[in-house]
């Protein structure tokens, strides 16, 4: 028996936009942009592949969407519908293998090593779960097949939409190395930009660079990608993955670029009050926390505090972030988006175990007190009296979850 | 063009199968009957659960968005989608 290993990587196709599409027939065959009121602010979260003919990306501002699509149809986002519909495609996977690891809302991995041969073998499998994603949902992926994950997503990614791309190891050279390096899945944009200017500007050339080169370059890192231009990836399908979490944060396009800093404060408390409950919710405290400010000419700035004391409580995640603010910006230029996070998480109830004897104070016994009223009506029932703004601003304030 | 309702309605509803699915609505004095169901899909409203359901009804091509919640076992019209 081989020893190698069978792995599927699924990535639904233009996923939110084809949601919407099955939602409401109407949208079907036209050029859908989801991403918000494109008479507002805010960028492209997926255009379906009508759109994509006329330019259209993830991550583009709905203004620029509009210009070059007049007549394209635009959707707000639905989360709570893709969630589900997220879940229950897992489910889907789940019924082919244990081994599953979801990858982000609209990805997973999946193990099939063990199983595959129950369904006449790993090619005719990947079609039956194309065939009752089909019949389920109407909705179609491409797949990739490969030894290891790293194969498998860039197989994925070479068939759109609704592919079914097989690639061993011995493919690697024929399929792969002709492509630019920036291609090679986990190559962000400053290290394509670092590979060219040595001279490795295909995957090919990053594959047949010497390792001390790398090594010299990149250190740790040179080795890895050695490895990955060679299509060598040994890390396992971990269905637990997404469960170690190592921050949490959320960030907020503001509606109009503004300088007001009652908005700000209040845009600042908004994003503290969501990662502290879902770190409450999740059981995590952290120390760290970190605040985005990206101006109004796009520069982004990034600072970060180290706290004494690990916390879950708003108010001392706001207290941080609203002081690395004031700190680190100057008061102009205007303010495009704001983003909190907390990091150096710790399990919150060893920590609690550690202290037991430290007696929590009122606001963590009220700030408890209001999560059981959030979870039991859900999280409008509770509110922050600085948060009830005009409905003007509080809907325009209102961060994504 | 997407016309937010929010309004309460009467629904007629099939279990079947461990599934539910909206028959009938009475909204505004008229009935609607759905021809098709085109997406379910569910989230939480604090521990209550929300299920909502994406229709198409016999007369005209909108698109009718219900909610049922189970937190008072009401159903709602949330949205209706016209055609364009």
């Amino acid at each position: 028996m081989s020893s190698e290993r069978t792995i599927f990587h699924i990535d639904m196709n233009a996923f939110f936009a084809a949601v919407e599409q099955v939602t409401n027939p109407a949208y079907r065959g036209r050029p859908l942009i989801v991403g918000g009121d494109p008479d507002r602010r805010g960028v492209v979260s997926t255009a379906s592949y009508e759109a994509r003919r006329f330019g259209i990306k993830a991550g583009m501002s709905l203004w620029e969407a509009r210009r070059l699509c007049p007549n394209g149809i635009f959707v707000q986002g639905n989360p709570a519908r893709y969630l589900d519909i997220s879940l229950r495609l897992l489910n889907l996977y789940q019924s082919f293998t244990p081994l599953v690891e979801p990858f982000s809302i609209d990805e997973a991995f999946l193990d099939v090593t063990g199983s595959a041969h129950l369904f006449g073998g790993s090619e005719a499998m990947a079609r039956e779960i194309k065939r009752r994603m089909r019949q389920q949902f109407d909705l179609t992926a491409s797949i990739g097949l490969a030894p290891n994950k790293l194969l498998a997503k860039m197989a994925s990614d070479l068939q759109k939409p609704d592919g079914l791309v097989i690639l061993r190891r011995e493919d690697v050279p024929r399929r792969l190395w002709t492509l630019p390096v920036g291609e090679l899945y986990g190559v962000g944009e400053k290290m394509g930009r670092h590979l060219v200017d040595l001279g490795l500007t295909t995957i090919g050339a990053l594959a047949q660079a010497p390792v001390q080169l790398l090594r010299h370059y990149f250190g740790v890192v040179g080795e890895t990608l050695h490895q990955m231009a060679n299509g060598l990836d040994d890390s396992p399908v971990d269905p637990y993955a997404g469960l170690l979490v190592k921050s949490m944060g959320h960030e907020l396009t503001l509606p109009a670029d503004t300088d007001d800093r009652e908005v700000i404060g209040r845009t600042l408390l908004q994003l503290s009050d969501q990662v502290g409950r879902r770190l409450r919710r999740d059981g995590y405290q952290g120390r760290k926390v970190t605040v985005k400010i990206r101006q109004s000419d796009f520069v982004t700035i990034t600072r970060d505090q180290t706290m004494d004391e690990y916390t879950d409580l708003e108010e001392v995640i706001y207290e941080t972030a609203h002081g690395l603010f004031v700190k680190n910006w100057p008061g102009w230029p205007k303010i495009r988006l704001l983003g909190v996070s907390v990091s150096g998480l710790v399990n919150a109830r060893r920590l609690q175990q550690l202290s037991f004897w430290d007696d929590r104070d009122r606001l963590s016994r009220v700030t408890r007190a209001v999560d059981a009223i959030r979870d039991k009506y859900g999280e409008g029932a509770v509110l922050k009296a600085r948060l009830l703004v005009p409905a003007r601003l509080g809907k325009a304030a209102r961060p994504a979850p | 063009m997407v016309a937010e309702i929010a309004e309460p309605v009467d629904v007629v509803a099939i279990f079947n199968q461990g599934r539910l699915e909206p028959a009938v609505f009475l909204w505004n004095k008229r009935r609607y009957r759905v021809r098709r169901v085109t997406n379910t899909w569910r989230d939480t409203e604090g521990q209550y659960r929300r299920h909502f359901f994406a229709v198409l009804v016999e007369t005209g091509s909108d698109l009718y968005e219900l909610c049922f919640r189970t937190r008072d076992l009401s159903w709602q019209l949330l949205k209706v989608y016209s055609d364009g």
